[in-house]
């Protein structure tokens, strides 16, 4: 049996109120919790104990945050939606195809029929030495994502650095959200309040969300943007069950302009623009959308391809991408 | 521990559980079920699905109180009483059981894509069982196998209408 090496409590609060009465419990007995939604972001490393929570708190009884509604020209997705009812959902395929493209590419099959939108951009930073059994970890002393005193990424990187941690950002559909002006609706001990998504994400790959401990998301609201193109390309060695060695979302809206949005490349998301020039969509709009997202983007070591091939395959992918939507606006 | 209500392959279950224990460990230490099987336990092979309310689902991913209130079928509840499912003879048939580990997840994988469409094309097929590793057959015979339960099950219907 291969159960957690720490044994953890486990609550399913069916009203939000119920669930803050237990975040309050929690708080005043010092007890450490953590949210689960569909748990397979957080059950691998439950397992691999690079989380320790003395309770997982379940968000799967709010019932009322798994749905998906169009109001006006947004479309509000209930973080608890799952990804599979996400791309089979008729507005989602008729306003955001593209998001229907970048959820399918999740993992697999069967964890989409479970994994929650709201944990698909909460998904935890992923570094080839962190996301290993405890068995392949005990060959090297704890790195600071799991409190030690070491990265074994950066060699050079020491407390007091502004980023202390290369952890990679990972999910497929945050570029897609971001490139859609998407808000987040939290909700928390302190009460309720809206943020950009962009404003989740923070730079260092431990504190890599925004969110306080304590506060969930309750919807994501995606702006439809009237006559726009968009597409989500991504690299991977299989077609399932891996996480992106990069992931470009591209947007062209009504007027032409054309944005970009990056995952697995960085601590956090990466978004470029490049305005329309002379009514044509120009090679050096895209030349300076790969120049930027170059600068950008930050290739330790840390994945199944060479970094050369992946920093190669940013251009690529970009222009694949960009080509795509073109294509789209063509015919 | 804490009290589990659940539903398995038609049977109603009470039972206390470790918070911590999972689905998978629960279904086959708790309950002797073990046709499903303990691959990876970290939600990459597929060999641990089951359907909870009638979607394939990873059993290793989840805490068995999650299932709370649900209904499950593990492979022991996919034959009626000595009547194969038409997917599980369609493997036999087409010799897409080898070591027979993933054939439980396989075979509830295939079960659930065709009680949906009974006759899928090949990529549906292929992303069916695309996140279930076999490390014997190479995944051909199991596609072929399904393409064979499908095309069984679509002369059933033609047959009772
Ligand atoms: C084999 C495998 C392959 C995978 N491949 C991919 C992949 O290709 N791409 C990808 O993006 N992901 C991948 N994942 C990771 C994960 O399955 C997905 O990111 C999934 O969408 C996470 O959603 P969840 O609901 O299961 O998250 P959970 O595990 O429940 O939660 C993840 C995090 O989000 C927090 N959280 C969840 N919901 C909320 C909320 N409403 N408010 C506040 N915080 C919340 C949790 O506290 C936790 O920190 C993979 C996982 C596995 C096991
Ligand atoms: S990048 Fe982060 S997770 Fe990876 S070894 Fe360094 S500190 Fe650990
Ligand atoms: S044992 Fe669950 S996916 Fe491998
Ligand atoms: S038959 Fe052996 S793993 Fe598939």
């Amino acid at each position: 049996m291969t159960a957690p090496k720490k044994d953890f409590d486990f609550a399913r609060p069916k009203t939000i109120e119920q669930l803050y009465n237990l975040v309050q419990e929690c708080q005043h007995e010092g007890r450490q919790f953590i949210f689960s939604a569909g748990g397979t972001d957080i059950m691998p490393n439950l397992k691999s104990e690079i989380l320790s929570p003395d309770i997982v708190i379940s968000l799967t009884g709010l019932r009322a945050l798994n749905n998906i509604e169009k109001q006006g020209d947004h479309i509000i997705i209930g973080a608890l939606t799952s990804l599979s009812e996400l791309c089979s959902n008729n507005n989602i395929q008729k306003y955001l195809p593209a998001l229907a493209r970048a959820a399918h590419k999740v993992a697999s099959p069967q964890i989409r029929n479970r994994a929650t939108i709201g944990g698909n951009i909460m998904v935890e930073n992923r570094c080839s030495y962190i996301n290993q059994s405890p068995i392949n970890r005990e060959s090297h002393s704890p790195c600071f994502k799991i409190g030690g005193d070491v990265c074994h990424l950066v060699k050079s990187a020491k407390r007091g650095d502004d980023i202390l941690c290369q952890a990679r950002f990972v999910s497929d559909t945050a570029p897609l959200l971001l490139l859609q002006n998407s808000t987040v609706n939290i909700i928390g001990p302190a009460g309720s309040k809206e943020i950009k998504l962009a404003d989740l994400y923070l730079n260092d790959g431990i504190e890599s969300k925004s969110l306080m401990h304590g506060e969930i998301i309750t919807h994501i609201k995606v702006e439809i943007t009237e006559n726009s193109l968009s597409h989500y390309e991504k690299l991977t060695i299989r077609n399932a069950l891996d996480f992106p060695s990069l992931g470009v979302a591209a947007l062209r809206r009504g007027n032409g302009d054309i944005s970009v949005a990056l995952t697995g490349l960085n601590t956090r998301p990466g978004v470029f623009h490049a305005k329309l020039e002379n009514h044509e969509t120009s090679d050096d709009m895209i030349v300076d959308i790969c120049r930027k997202a170059n600068d950008f983007t930050v290739t330790y070591q840390q994945d199944f391809f060479p970094r050369g091939y992946r920093k190669n395959m940013i251009s690529v992918f970009i222009r694949r991408a960009i080509n795509k939507i073109l294509e789209g606006a063509k015919s | 521990m804490k009290l589990l209500n659940l539903t398995i392959n038609g049977r109603k279950h009470t039972k206390a559980v470790s918070p911590s224990m999972t689905l998978l460990d629960f279904l086959r230490e708790e309950l002797n079920l073990t046709g499903t099987k303990n691959g990876c336990d970290k939600g990459a092979c597929g060999c641990c699905s089951v359907m909870i309310d009638d979607k394939p689902m990873l059993s290793c991913l989840l805490p068995a109180l999650e299932a709370e209130g649900a209904a499950i079928t593990t492979i022991e509840g996919i034959a009626k009483g000595n009547a194969l499912h038409p997917v599980q003879e369609a493997m036999i048939e087409m010799g897409a059981i080898q070591c027979g580990f993933c054939t439980p997840a396989m075979v509830i994988n295939g079960v659930h894509m065709l009680a949906k469409n009974n006759n899928p094309d090949d990529d549906e097929v292929k992303e069916c069982i695309s996140a279930t590793v076999c490390r014997c057959t190479g995944y051909n015979s199991i596609e072929k196998a399904l393409h064979l339960a499908a095309s069984k099950m679509r002369r059933a219907a033609h047959d009772g209408s």
